[in-house]
């Protein structure tokens, strides 16, 4: 199968304020495959929402080729979509008219309005059309992002720790969820979170991310069976994979703690 | 098939959700009064009674002579010339010259929205302008009242600018940092969803700077009766700071009162037009 997703050498450096120049990401590559859900752990500050950000367009590398559908990416397009950590979603705008806004922006409200109606209904958010992101709990509001990222009708999704302001009980919920919607459609997904059980849980593969500057130390293609039951979640073989992740990602994590504490 | 199963699936989903609908109250439902429960109508009967309280005790010291007549007035005086003014037309006379200064200023400050928002939007315009606007925001703009009846003379003119100025201002800072305060995050999913720099400004950061405009008219429509008063206290034939600037003089303290009253009943109405603008217009905020 050919890749969907191609990262070729990928390097990213910005200038801080202070005119610092910052390595974020260095030598990076990986290929994603349709119709893949990949998780990407790594500690915190190592890149992985640039890396969302790069794919999706909203960054420009600074060296090598992003490369979705055969296409070098230069800038947002429908083929993909971002769901962001939090939420962004229009104050003003009910849930209806805010899962709207990728067509509208592209001036076909009206053929999509059914395909929202659906995802809708999909992320279980029926009879809440109405409701402004003010009105709605934080699950509510990220099922809500998930529509609006689904309405759009991309071959990707891209989530950038979709969950993380989302309360535990939800959380899981929302995984489950995610898990569903991801095979009734088929989408490839890219998944950025920093809970290593959230990325074995959930994922075909996980990528390992190292400290900044940010790129792949390592990958893990988790061969358990969908749906992951409880069963699954306590079986010896997921216990090995958590395992396995934490050990390989323990000495970038703590790279980054003694950056912190010294 | 499938697609059915995840359907209901869905469905079932939704009933933990339902926790967020506000608790209904059918079984106990309290009495209500214009949409209110007793509860709710409570601050307002509190603050109905304390303006009766502080009305009579203002009103028994007037009678008590423990205050003097001559410099300040009560209720039972001034009620009664309120409708005075109200029957012979001065009120009217008053109010059509001050509601139309207040109306040509203040329309004309809403000048300042669009200023703002390009203000906001290019930096170069606002480094351009900053100095300018820093002043006049910082200047005592009352100031310019002489200079502006040399300009515009002593009627309607001169008052309809320094009510713009005041208010102006006010209105162009507020709708600025309503620019630049959008949330980067919104602007950055509008792009992500292929939206362009037009779009970005129209769907995106103009909603946003809503509830700052409002804030900046509230302040402006404060600033803008500041102008009729002051411009009509020091240099006006007509209108009711002139008619509070001769009451004052004639020792008339119960006309002056009456106008008074006046002016507050406006002050807050307009501020109150404004509040519920605000909740039309921008619920989600508070």
């Amino acid at each position: 199968m050919e890749p969907n997703i191609q990262l070729k050498d990928i390097n990213l450096v910005y200038k801080t304020r202070n005119g610092e120049m910052v390595d974020a990401i260095t030598n990076l590559s990986v290929d994603i495959f349709p119709g893949e859900f990949v998780s990407v752990v790594g500690p915190s500050g190592c890149g992985k929402s640039t890396l969302i950000q790069l794919i999706d367009g909203l960054l420009k590398p600074t060296s090598g080729e992003i490369i979705v559908n055969k296409k070098r990416v230069t800038g947002p397009s429908p083929d993909r979509a971002v769901v962001f950590q939090d939420f962004a979603l229009m104050p003003w705008r009910d849930v209806n008219k805010n899962v709207l806004l990728g067509p509208e922006l592209r001036g076909k409200t009206n053929s999509f309005k059914e395909k929202a109606m659906d995802t809708i209904r999909m992320v279980g958010l029926k009879n809440f059309e109405r409701k402004y992101p003010y009105q709605l709990s934080g699950g509510m509001k990220q099922r809500a992002a998930i529509a609006r990222a689904l309405t759009n009708e991309p071959e990707i999704l891209l989530m950038d720790e979709p969950f993380a302001a989302v309360d535990a009980q939800m959380r899981e919920i929302m995984q489950e969820e995610l898990i569903r919607i991801w095979q009734a459609t088929g989408k490839t997904v890219v998944f950025i979170t920093h809970s290593i059980d959230e990325a074995v849980y959930m994922s075909n593969r996980v990528l390992l991310m190292s400290a900044r500057p940010g790129r792949f130390i390592d990958e893990l293609k988790i061969e358990l069976p969908y749906p992951r039951t409880l069963e699954v979640k306590n079986s010896q073989l997921y216990f090995e994979y958590r395992t396995h992740v934490w050990e390989h990602l323990k000495t970038e994590v703590h790279k980054v703690y003694d950056t912190q504490a010294s | 098939m499938a697609n059915q199963q995840t359907d209901s699936l869905a469905e079932s989903r939704t009933t933990p959700t339902t926790i967020n609908k506000p608790p209904i109250t059918t079984s106990s439902r309290p009495k209500t009064f214009l949409g209110r429960n007793l509860q709710e109508w409570l601050p307002t009967i509190v603050g109905i009674a304390s303006i009766l309280v502080v009305g009579g005790l203002w009103e028994l010291a007037g009678q008590l002579k423990i205050i003097d007549s001559f410099v300040l007035s009560w209720p039972s005086k001034f009620i009664p010339e309120l409708f005075r003014i109200i029957e012979t037309g001065q009120l009217a006379a008053d109010l059509a010259v001050s509601g139309l200064e207040f109306l040509g200023g203040f329309v004309l400050s809403l000048l300042g929205i669009p200023l703002g928002l390009a203000i906001g939007k290019w930096r170069v315009l606002e480094w351009i302008l900053d100095p300018y606007i820093a002043v006049m925001n910082a200047l005592p703009l009352v100031a310019l009242v002489p200079l502006l009846v040399v300009i515009f003379g002593l009627g309607i003119a001169s008052k309809i600018a320094i009510i713009f100025l005041l208010a102006f201002f006010t209105v162009v800072i507020s709708t600025a940092a309503g620019v630049k305060t959008t949330d980067p995050s919104l602007i950055k999913a509008a792009r992500s969803f292929g939206g362009t720099e037009l779009q970005i400004f129209t769907k995106v950061i103009i909603p946003s700077c809503v509830p700052f405009i409002i804030a900046g008219l509230r302040l402006a429509v404060g600033k803008a009766l500041i102008g009729v008063v002051i411009g009509e206290l020091l240099a006006s034939t007509q209108g009711i700071g002139y008619s509070l600037r001769s009451a004052a003089e004639l020792f008339r303290t119960a006309n002056f009162f009456a106008n008074l009253l006046v002016l507050a009943v406006f002050a807050v109405f307009f501020n109150w037009v404004l509040t519920v603008l605000e909740k039309r217009l921008a619920p989600w905020k508070d």
